[in-house]
Order: C-alpha cells, then sequence, then structure tokens
C-alpha cells in the first residue's frame, strides 16, 4: 500500500507508460489480462495528427535524454514525442521525426531534466497508416480503462502543441478509443 | 536536509497500488465484467491509503450494460465519518465511465480512508471486479466492508464484513482531482 509514492533522491532508469510510475501500471493488477495478451500487437495510428498523453509519476530527479516508443510493420509519415506538465503545457519535444525502421524500437533525442511531480508523456503521428506497437482492452473495455487512468488525447496535434489545453485534450472515450501507446523516456543508452 | 515536494495523484481507484491493486494481481483469475450489486442501497467501502494532499473535484465509477436508479461515491474516515461524497446521481450510460464532479472540492491529508459506492437499484450494473481465487477471505483480509442501507452515503455508519457470493463484488470506481471525461 504505497501509492502514490513519496518522492525520493533518486535516477530512474526509465519512465513509461506501463512502468511504476504510471497509474496504469495498476490495470495489469485490476484482471484486465488483456494487457497483457495484446501487448505485442501493432495497430494503426487512429487517425492522422492525432495526439496521445500517458500520465506517468516521477519521483525522483531524473535527467532525460531521449524517448522511445516500438514501431509496426507500416513505415509512414512523421512521428513527435514529448513531456507535458500536469496542467498541459509542453515542456519538450522532439519536433518532427521521420517514422522509421519496420517493427523496431525508434527512438530520438531530447533533453530535459524532471523533478517529483506528475507528467504526461506525448506521442503524435502525422499518418493514419502508420503503426505502432500498443497495449489493447477489448472494444468494450478499452476505452473505458484507458479513460480511467488519465490518458488523454487530442486531434490536429502534429506538431505537438505548445499547450495541450488549448488543442483540446480530454480523456473521453470515444476520443482514445482501444489504443494504449507504448512510449518511455530515459537518460540511458537503452537502444 | 534534501527538500522533497509531494506530488498529487491525477486518479485513485479501487485497484491502485494503495488500494487493491498490487495485492489483486496476485490472486486474479480473470478480467473485471459487468454485473449488478448484490442488493438495492448497500455501500461497499475499499480502503486506501494516500500519501500526499490530493484536491479531490471529481468522482467516476464504470457503468455496466444497465443503468438503473442513482449512484452515490465519497470517502469516509477509519471511524466511518463521511467526509465527502456526490450524493445521489442519476446513472447515465451505459458500458461507460461516468464521472462526476463534487459540489465543493474536497482536500484529502495523507492518511487511510474508505471510499465507498452505493446504489439504489439491485439492477443497476457497474463493471466489477472478478472474484478472487483465494476467495472472500482476500478481500475481507484486504480491508473490505459493507455497509446495508446506506444510500445515499450517510455518516457514522457501521462497517459489515464484506460478503462476495456471485454479484457482491468490489467495483471499479473511484475518484480524481481532475475532470477525466
Amino acid at each position: 500500500m504505497e501509492w502514490p509514492r513519496q518522492p525520493y533522491i533518486g535516477y530512474p532508469v526509465t519512465v513509461s507508460a506501463i512502468s511504476d510510475e504510471g497509474e496504469a501500471s495498476s490495470m495489469s493488477a485490476a484482471g484486465f489480462s488483456e494487457m497483457r495478451a495484446n501487448v505485442s500487437s501493432a495497430a494503426a495510428w487512429p487517425a492522422a495528427n492525432k495526439a496521445y498523453y500517458i500520465p506517468v509519476y516521477v519521483t525522483g530527479h531524473v535527467a532525460i535524454s531521449s524517448m522511445m516508443w516500438r514501431n509496426g510493420a507500416t513505415i509512414n509519415g512523421n512521428v513527435d514525442v514529448g513531456i507535458y506538465s500536469r496542467d498541459g503545457t509542453r515542456l519538450v519535444s522532439s519536433g518532427s521525426v521521420a517514422h522509421s525502421g519496420v517493427s523496431v524500437i525508434q527512438s530520438t533525442a531530447l533533453s530535459i531534466t524532471l523533478t517529483p511531480e506528475l507528467y504526461f508523456l506525448a506521442l503524435a503521428s502525422s499518418s493514419a497508416t502508420a503503426t505502432f506497437y500498443r497495449f489493447t482492452y477489448g472494444a468494450t473495455l478499452g476505452p473505458m480503462l484507458t479513460q480511467s487512468v488519465g490518458l488523454r488525447a487530442s486531434s490536429s496535434s502534429f506538431n505537438l502543441p505548445a499547450s495541450a489545453v488549448t488543442a483540446g485534450w480530454s480523456g473521453t472515450a470515444a476520443g482514445l478509443g482501444d489504443y494504449f501507446p507504448f512510449l518511455a523516456a530515459t537518460g540511458r543508452t537503452l537502444i | 536536509m534534501p527538500q522533497v515536494a509531494e506530488i498529487q495523484p491525477l486518479i485513485i481507484s479501487s485497484v491502485s497500488r494503495c488500494a487493491l491493486g498490487m495485492v489483486q494481481s496476485w490472486t486474479l483469475g480473470s478480467n473485471a465484467s459487468s454485473v449488478t450489486q448484490s442488493a438495492n442501497n448497500i455501500s461497499i467501502m475499499v480502503p486506501f491509503d494516500l500519501t500526499s494532499h490530493m484536491r479531490i473535484s471529481h468522482v467516476w465509477w464504470v457503468n455496466g450494460g444497465t443503468c438503473s436508479g442513482t449512484v452515490d461515491v465519497g470517502l469516509y474516515s477509519l471511524d466511518m465519518t463521511l467526509l465527502c461524497s456526490l450524493g445521489s446521481t442519476t446513472a447515465a450510460g451505459t458500458t461507460a465511465v461516468q464521472c462526476t464532479a463534487l459540489g465543493t472540492p474536497y482536500l484529502l491529508t495523507p492518511g487511510y480512508y474508505y471510499m465507498a459506492i452505493s446504489v439504489s437499484s439491485s439492477t443497476q450494473t457497474f463493471y466489477k471486479l472478478p472474484a478472487l481465487q483465494i476467495g472472500v477471505a482476500g478481500w475481507k483480509m484486504l480491508g473490505c466492508g459493507q455497509v446495508a442501507s446506506n444510500h445515499p452515503l450517510a455518516t457514522g455508519v457501521t462497517l459489515a464484513t464484506f460478503v462476495e457470493s456471485g454479484t457482491a463484488r468490489v467495483p471499479y470506481f473511484g475518484f480524481a482531482s481532475e475532470d477525466i471525461s
């Protein structure tokens, strides 16, 4: 019984959508075993220029030097990744980078030092045909689960907007759909 | 001495790690599903601990395939004092998260509490956690309880033993510091 953890002085290796930093990690503890069953599936980005925002609790100071995601089999368009404050302000982003590399982890450099707080990891794709590995929970449970752990999405958000609020981010199930992008930030060289 | 800051949670639910989440991962055998409460006007009480302050502005639950009657969600201290609650609210929107703002946001301080949910109708369905593989003993050992005739949620109630049988399971619900809809 330790959540939310009190901040401590430490250096997380990664901050990801599903590791200990995210409320979403509790989903696997909720009997929603689809998370495990479909962890390795890839699917087309739900809509061109759509952005997803995934909440993570950063409990230690950490210098982020890159963000990474895993591509599916179809490469198309461009990607923008970034980190937002809890009030929806963009703190850092990669800018547009070409979607590149079939079924591999793709990373891009950016630089920010995070202090203990709640943040949102963000990913936007310019293409609706580009595929990414993501978690899926089924058409019924999926939208509700992603909403209930605090995911948000916005349209017309490529490149990632300076303010997600202004871009109209929301956590409606219809906007989120059954799509939970697998995204991480790190200060290490991992790939 | 280093200064550390609190991190106000965005969401806490019945399956958060500060509630039932971590333990469930060891013991659940299936997925959440849409089922009714075991009786109308019963409230289910789920313990949790909070290690930082949290300004609670919204509460939410997940409706199942049938919406009927009214729902209430609130927070209790361990002595069963009702700290805040939504009040009777019409269940609306099948198979969806229903998120509603409290009339007045409530500032919860670090400590141990119960989150509670009640419903007026025995046909209203919620997405609920599956039965534990170790049976009702698991819910009891995690601290869950229930209160009969507690809708809308009232203060000064008496916590009774949690009963798990068929539909008597723990709903997936919680509260948030922001609107999640």
